[in-house]
């Protein structure tokens, strides 16, 4: 039974790490490039009630236990490989793994502490209306920092997967085993902090980018490719 | 990574280069001490006390680069990748930079998902002498 093995453990807990984080991603996908822009159209506001009241739950369901089962999972492999096998912060795996992992562990803290919040005043809102009572009007006020969180998470989803992808499949990026790595962390989170405070920040009326909340999300995925080509360029260029 | 299912544990003769000297001040840590601390070279690694500058360069590379896949203790198993304390100088130019195994050398697991890494082309002799070490000096 090879399953009950180190490996095994690693295997399995990858494994549902995939199954978890498709789950989780595939519907933010589904949200920001199918559902958004068609609840922009005309056909979209006439259904924009069935879909929050129908979809929306079970979406949102599956959603955020997906961010939370990725995350666990996620936490574990890489406590199993700092405390199990002893492989130091500084080596490579790490430091790319940890890029992608402080990326996704924002993404997951946007949705259970943004986007969910928001999301199930606006079904409970939208419940209201359907039984003939009152809409929720912050609900209607918070929507958009809702859409704004899913927005900023589809961007992050981009570097997010290619360092995680680039701690085992990218070993050239690997930090030359000479030279500090702390100089590379340091660009790299203000990038990352960076981005997540202008989400917090938008949420709290400030200034945001068009071009992340506009319907299309053609907008969205040229700031992924350009938030993922910066923090290439900041590994190329430290480590 | 993908990376070493390759190596094998099997024992090999000690590497042709000269042995460290023995017993310079190698201090294994005490059994079940302090866990690793993440960022230091962990408790489970060996010291390399007892080694030159190879020895300590090899320990880089090999915590730097190797541990993605091999434990930080090269006598057990790590993520992906089996034991390797004790891998002979051979055996590792022909893993790590060709992706073959040395003539004669039968893997326990066939499974190349080791990738070559050419770039460690000048580290090897530093590798072997840590691996060496390593197996010389397991940490308990």
């Amino acid at each position: 039974m090879e399953i009950f093995s180190m490996e095994g453990w690693y295997f399995l807990l990858r494994w549902f790490h995939f199954l978890a984080g498709i789950t989780w991603i595939g519907i933010l996908y589904y949200f920001n490039f199918v559902q958004t822009p068609f609840l922009a159209t005309d056909l979209g506001g006439q259904a924009r009630g069935q879909v929050t009241r129908g979809l929306l739950p079970t979406a949102m369901w599956w959603f955020r236990w997906g961010a939370m089962f990725t995350f666990l999972t996620g936490l574990l492999i890489v406590l199993t490989k700092l405390f199990h096998d002893g492989v130091p912060l500084t080596s490579g795996y790490m430091t790319l793994i940890l890029t992608g992992g402080l990326i996704g562990t924002l993404m997951w803290y946007n949705v259970w502490f943004v986007i969910w919040p928001i999301q199930r005043r606006v079904i409970a809102s939208a419940d209201a209306v359907a039984a003939g009572g009152q809409a929720d009007p912050e609900a209607a006020k918070l929507a958009p920092n809702a859409g704004l969180a899913s927005r900023t998470n589809t961007m992050f989803s981009l570097p997010m997967l290619f360092f995680m992808g680039a701690a085992s499949h990218f070993l050239s990026l690997y930090p030359d085993p000479t030279r500090s790595v702390l100089p590379y962390w340091v660009v790299a989170l203000l990038i990352i902090v960076a981005v997540e405070a202008h989400l917090l920040m938008g949420n709290r009326g400030l200034a945001t980018q068009k071009y992340l909340t506009a319907p299309s999300p053609s907008g969205v995925i040229h700031a992924g490719l350009g938030l993922a080509l910066l923090l290439y360029l900041n590994a190329s260029f430290f480590l | 990574m993908g990376a070493a299912l390759a190596c094998s544990e099997r024992d090999e003769p000690a590497p042709a280069r000269p042995a460290p000297p023995a017993e310079t001040g190698a201090t294994p840590p005490p059994p079940g001490g302090a866990p690793p601390t993440p960022g230091a070279p962990p408790a489970g690694a060996p010291t390399g006390a007892s080694g030159g500058d190879d020895v300590a360069r090899g320990r880089q590379v090999y915590l730097s680069v190797c541990t993605a896949c091999h434990n930080a203790d090269p006598n057990q198993d790590g993520s992906v990748g089996p034991a390797n304390a004790g891998a002979s100088r051979a055996r590792l130019e022909a893993k790590i930079l060709r992706g073959e195994y040395p003539p004669g050398y039968t893997p326990k697991r066939p499974s190349a998902v080791m990738p070559r890494f050419e770039n460690l082309a000048g580290s090897i002799d530093d590798l072997a002498a840590f691996l060496a070490d390593a197996k010389a000096h397991p940490p308990r």
